[in-house]
């Protein structure tokens, strides 16, 4: 199961499993993004790299216009992932 | 060898017709675990698309906590699993879901190895590269991430190709 919804103008909510099998569906609600976003992480109970590269390629867009994500609420488990992949160093983690 | 499927039955078939006929001893004398017991391996065959991944992180999950592993190691096993399995689908099979992937957790007095196997194109970890993650954020491609991961995340991670047959296996060690 996995769920990604625009909240609000400029916050984004995932909750479930964010695997390879997501990519097409969080990709589409990620590439509306256009200024800078939080994405709350709360229900998040996991993410691969599949989900960890989409995150980087959007941060990676917004940045050339002076913009970012701001990535909140992680659980321990999903927050460890980004520490191994080194991403604990390119995303604002509050 | 894992059997060619022109039609992919549901999962629950698929568990039934894993091949009864592995030879277990070979197996276990190529993998240097001659003293384990055929009870301790428990295996999974799924089609290789990413729809079953759920299915093998909780193959391996259930596996891993009965053998005692602590909670975070069962969650890095599976995370470890996961990316194995992404990369099988996406780059030895390009993606076909006509496919399918042989797993196993095999345990032992000292560790835990899951061990995947495909009839894909072979991997070779002497062309792997530590990811640029610049190249991944403009490609929007995982770029050897899976890799990166699996490496930080497992004691050993082994490949090897035999007869046409990629092994990968995921090494972890019970905490002394």
């Amino acid at each position: 199961m996995f769920e990604i919804d625009r909240i609000s103008e400029s916050e984004i909510s995932l909750a479930g499993h964010f695997d390879a099998s997501q990519q097409e569906k969080a990709s589409k609600i990620f590439e509306e993004i256009k200024t800078s976003h939080t994405v709350l992480f709360n229900e998040l109970d996991y993410i691969s790299s599949a989900g960890l590269s989409i995150l980087l390629y959007t941060q990676q867009r917004l940045s050339e216009v002076g913009d970012a994500l701001k990535l909140k609420g992680m659980n321990p488990h999903v927050k460890l992932v980004f520490e191994y992949a080194g991403f604990d160093q390119i995303f604002d983690i509050e | 060898m894992i059997p060619k499927k022109k039609h992919l039955p549901g999962l629950e078939t698929i568990k039934t017709v894993v091949p009864q006929k592995h030879l277990e001893r070979q197996e276990l004398e190529i993998a240097g675990l001659t003293d384990t017991l055929a009870s301790n391996i428990h295996k999974l065959t799924i089609p290789s698309s990413t729809r079953y991944l759920e299915d093998v992180r909780e193959f391996v999950t259930t596996h891993a906590t009965q053998a005692g592993f602590p909670d975070e190691v069962v969650e890095q096993l599976k995370i470890a699993v996961d990316e194995a399995c992404t990369n099988i689908i996406k780059h030895a099979y390009k993606g076909k879901g006509e496919n399918i992937i042989d797993l196993a957790v095999i345990l032992s007095a000292d560790k835990l190895i899951v061990r995947l196997r495909d009839e894909g194109v072979s991997f070779s970890p002497s062309d792997y590269k530590e990811p640029n993650l610049i190249e991944i954020a403009k490609k929007r491609r995982s770029g050897g991430l899976g890799v990166h991961i699996m490496n930080r995340l497992m004691d050993r991670v082994e490949y090897r190709t035999r007869d046409g047959v990629n092994e990968c296996c995921l090494v972890k060690y019970f905490p002394s």
